[in-house]
């Protein structure tokens, strides 16, 4: 596993001239793995979560010089790689809206596209669980399960109460089950 | 960042269901991706900030699709046929040839006559050997040709013009005058 230098190092980097780019490389080398599978369990689609990261890593290097760190580096960058996927999800609901494709939003067959998708999986059961919640509450969950996110910093990237995101969480767990009991 | 220890904990004390859940990923990523994607993002920027130059400098430049309009010739395609040309061309001589060569030698083979057999005929022993029957009939087809005179000898001879005018009548003479005037 690489080596990462802190965030105020690599910022100091960033911020001077001379060593802007490799401060900037350093940031994409260290967050790029997490960003690609908040976005890629939103999305499901591979292509689509290269499209929406390679988005989002351009608007943090547009916005990386204005920075303040009145919040943590990495919470910042969740927080544009959360508004720009719920944003292509968004468009792809007019999409299809538009396309009068009223059945779902797609996000399940994607799943059941996939060429390793197994139904009688526990693992694949549980994606298709998570993308029958609403995507708020996918938001939570993923947060909280896969990057075992605590509340208090979800709370600031969310911009919601700690309480109302663990009644969520409480809420989106239960239905997984549930979803996974009768499926 | 930092990651909460309890997240196992909170998820049993929701419910037993999930002590045996893994928070594993089924999908898979493509090779390299995360080795080539700090390049992709820096042509990504560079793209981005050629775009903005334009929109202060001429914003209906980015309006035009920047797609060539011309296309690389389709002679290059053809060129390694040309050694495709010269077998064939190759192939139709040698049958030509084969031909040519296999008619002369045909030609030749079905020419090739005796001449010394006719040379050393004996006709005597030929017209003995003849019946008479067949020597009679023969010659009364061919009478006709035997009895009538060769109408391509002339009749008489002329040794110069002197001798023709001889021949003539004076009546042919003063016609010939006239028609020649």
């Amino acid at each position: 596993m690489a080596l990462h230098l802190d965030d105020t190092s690599l910022l100091a980097q960033f911020q001077h001239p001379s060593t802007k780019e490799k401060g900037y490389t350093g940031i994409v080398k260290k967050y790029q793995e997490r960003l690609y599978w908040h976005i890629r369990r939103m999305l499901v689609d591979h292509e689509d979560t290269n499209d929406v990261l390679q988005q989002v890593l351009i608007k943090i290097w547009n916005g990386l010089e204005n920075f303040r760190e009145d919040s943590k580096l990495f919470t910042w960058m969740y927080r544009i790689a959360t508004n720009e996927t719920l944003t292509f999800i968004e468009k792809q609901k007019k999409r299809a809206t538009i396309s009068l494709d009223q059945e779902s939003d797609g996000f399940q067959d994607k799943i059941k596209a996939d060429e390793n998708f197994n139904a009688s999986q526990l693992i694949w059961k549980l994606q298709l669980a998570i993308k029958s919640l609403p995507e708020k509450q996918q938001l939570v969950f993923n947060l909280r399960y896969y990057d075992e996110m605590p509340y208090h910093q979800m709370s600031e990237l969310l911009e919601t109460s700690e309480g109302a995101l663990k009644a969520s969480y409480h809420h989106a767990a239960k239905k997984i089950e549930e979803f996974i009991k009768n499926n | 960042m930092y990651k909460d220890p309890n997240i196992q904990e909170e998820l049993q004390s929701i419910s037993p269901f999930w002590q045996t859940s893994t928070a594993l990923m089924p999908y898979q990523v493509p090779a390299n991706y995360f080795e080539e994607l700090p390049a992709l993002v820096r042509a990504g920027i560079e793209k981005e900030a050629v775009y903005n130059e334009m929109e202060l400098i001429a914003p209906l430049l980015n309006t035009i699709p920047k797609t060539t309009v011309y296309q690389k010739p389709v002679a290059k395609q053809n060129a390694p046929s040309k050694i495709f040309n010269i077998a064939k061309w190759s192939v139709a001589a040698a049958f030509i040839g084969f031909v040519a060569a296999g008619t002369f030698l045909y030609n030749s083979k079905t020419e090739k006559v005796d001449y010394a057999a006719y040379i050393h005929v004996d006709q005597k022993e030929i017209l003995q050997n003849i019946s008479d029957s067949t020597l009679l009939s023969y010659i009364d087809v061919h009478e006709k040709l035997i009895t009538t005179p060769d109408i391509s000898t002339p009749t008489y001879r002329f040794e110069n013009s002197e001798s023709l005018i001889e021949l003539s009548s004076d009546q042919e003479l003063l016609e010939y005058i006239e028609t020649s005037n």
